[in-house]
């Protein structure tokens, strides 16, 4: 009796086991598919940025007189 | 000592005109190398630009990254692991120069695409500073404390910078 209970307890510890793997892994899929995405995203504007930075640098801060 | 710098070639921009960037910027030089090492072999490009909206008829942007066939994109946070980063930085220094050399009253804006590539960026002019051409000087940018552009000085951990002719 205490054998069977055991291996029924094992079987469940299993399948929550599986099951956990199985739900950890697509939350590991679903988060890289995102990371993925949004590094794409923000690289199409990359340039567009680096542009948009230097305007700004330049409207904020003056720059040293030329010699 | 001179760093050893990759062969680059001049390119038609036509040749990368399906990217959105192109509708947004106009672009003044461009020139591709390749980084050839243990990693494989990587096509680079140098893109000098500027907004089409800009306010700075003289100052220009530089970006460079790896050439993404698939999407006409740049990839600027790419790393080639070819152990090449001098080289490569000495390339894409060289480029700006030639620039700068036919528009004497230009600027060129650089900036890392992370601040890590920044600091490095920092690092290369700072062990290269003793080979800059006389005819440019060399500004760095410090945000904090609203610092503002100063010349470039060895120590100082800047967030831009930017190279116009004297």
């Amino acid at each position: 009796m205490a054998n069977i209970v055991v291996k029924e307890r094992a079987k469940k510890t299993e399948s929550v086991f599986l099951a956990y793997i199985e739900d950890s892994s697509s939350i590991k899929r679903s988060k890289s598919t995102i990371a993925t995405k949004n590094v794409d995203a923000s690289k199409k504007d990359m340039f567009d940025k680096k542009a948009a930075q230097m305007e700004a640098m330049l409207d904020k801060f003056s720059r040293p007189a030329r010699k | 000592m001179l760093v050893e710098q990759y062969t680059t070639i001049e390119v038609n921009t036509d040749e990368y005109k399906n990217g959105e960037f192109f509708k947004k910027n106009n672009i003044f030089a461009a020139c591709k190398f390749t980084s050839t090492g243990d990693s494989g072999s990587f096509e680079l490009i140098v893109f000098i630009f500027r907004s089409k909206k800009s306010k700075y008829p003289n100052d220009y942007t530089l970006g460079f990254g790896k050439w993404n066939v698939d999407t006409s994109e740049v990839d600027d946070l790419f790393e080639t692991r070819n152990r090449d980063v001098e080289r490569i930085l000495a390339t894409v220094a060289q480029v700006a120069v030639n620039f700068l050399k036919r528009r004497p009253m230009a600027g060129i804006y650089a900036q890392g695409s992370t601040a890590a590539r920044t600091r490095l960026y920092q690092k290369g002019i700072s062990q290269n500073l003793g080979i800059v051409p006389p005819s440019l000087r060399i500004e760095g940018l410090v945000v904090k404390d609203n610092f503002g552009w100063a010349d470039f000085k060895k120590g100082i951990n800047y967030d831009a910078f930017l190279l116009p002719a004297k």
